[in-house]
């Protein structure tokens, strides 16, 4: 795993979304499941119990190809990478409608928007030879 | 290929990412024909980062070069003469997608320069260096340090100038209205514009 950046950034993200998806219940006590009013984790990022879910979902997601093999952590590092950055750009549409439910604080758009680059170079700029890679 | 150049090896792509994100944002919000070449210059930008950073080095070189100068040019001119005001262009994310097209445009000048030397001393059989032994963006811990690296500088100039898009602006920020608990079914939430 010390020689694969896939396996690494995937591993690390992975176990840092989770920590973050477990902390957010921590402070979203009482708050609506998909609410737009939320609370502050770490007193910076806006959460509420959706969020916390999806936080927990995507860093299972990493942390399990992280441990698996490169080819996992490379495609799962790609598709959230590239999740991330589509829904940021189909957010731009949906600014004041009724379906803009992705809406988050500053903090929360800076934290997302450097995953998804981070996630997406990696997955798309490392290791191009992952099939056959044994890492 | 000293340290430094390992380091910055993807922040062009990374720049056409940024870029490319601020320029649809500012789509989403000029419409009429502005708004379609913010939009296509915007996906452009985005296509080209991404499949720079799977090729491994920046594609199209001059491609990229001739159409990042003419987005600055473009730029200068939307600011030079008022118009951007009046398309509702914010002008502070131009600049920083400005910015971004500008890394891009610097980096594809150099390729370009260094793939016309090569074929130059390779008569007659030409062959771009490039093209020869491509290698991965990511290719080891400076290089993975410095996407890491790059993704911060980039989320931390695009994403205020995100927020200050009339996009941006409209978006709906969580925890800045009233009342804890509210339902996204509550539709009477949008353009406060608090960032």
């Amino acid at each position: 795993m010390r020689n694969s950046p896939n396996r690494i950034v995937a591993t690390v993200f992975g176990a840092v979304y989770v920590l973050v998806g477990l902390l957010g219940f921590a402070v979203t006590g009482g708050v609506g499941f998909i609410a737009t009013e939320g609370g502050l984790l770490l007193g910076v990022f806006q959460v509420n119990p959706l969020h916390n879910i999806a936080h927990l979902l995507i860093g299972a997601a990493l942390l399990i190809a992280g441990f698996a093999n490169v080819t996992a952590a490379k495609s799962v590092n790609t598709v959230v990478g590239g999740a991330y950055l589509l829904l940021g750009i189909i957010g731009f549409f949906l600014a004041g409608t009724a379906a803009n439910i992705l809406a988050l604080n500053t903090a929360d758009h800076f934290l997302h928007l450097a995953s998804a680059i981070v996630l997406l170079g990696v997955g798309l700029g490392a290791e191009r030879s992952a099939r056959v890679a044994t890492a | 290929m000293n340290a430094l150049t390992t380091l910055a090896r993807t922040w062009p792509m990374l720049s056409a990412l940024g870029g490319g994100l601020v320029l649809l944002a500012l789509a989403a919000g000029a419409g009429g024909t502005a708004g379609v070449a913010l939009a296509g210059t915007g996906i452009g930008g985005l296509g080209w980062g991404l499949l720079s950073l799977r090729a491994g080095r920046a594609i199209a070189p001059a491609v990229a070069l001739g159409v990042g100068a003419a987005v600055l040019v473009g730029a200068g001119a939307l600011v030079g003469t008022g118009l951007a005001a009046s398309t509702g262009v914010a002008v502070g994310p131009l600049v920083a997608a400005s910015a971004f097209i500008g890394v891009v445009a610097v980096h594809s000048a150099f390729v370009v320069r260094r793939g016309s030397r090569a074929a130059a001393r390779t008569i007659p059989h030409p062959t771009r260096p490039a093209d020869a032994a491509p290698q991965p963006a990511v290719d080891g811990r400076l290089s993975l340090a410095g996407l890491v690296a790059g993704a911060l500088l980039v989320a931390g100039l695009a994403t205020p100038a995100l927020a200050a898009t009339e996009a941006g602006e409209l978006a709906v920020p969580h925890g800045e209205h009233g009342g804890t608990g509210t339902s996204v079914t509550d539709v009477d939430h949008g353009g406060d514009g608090h960032h």
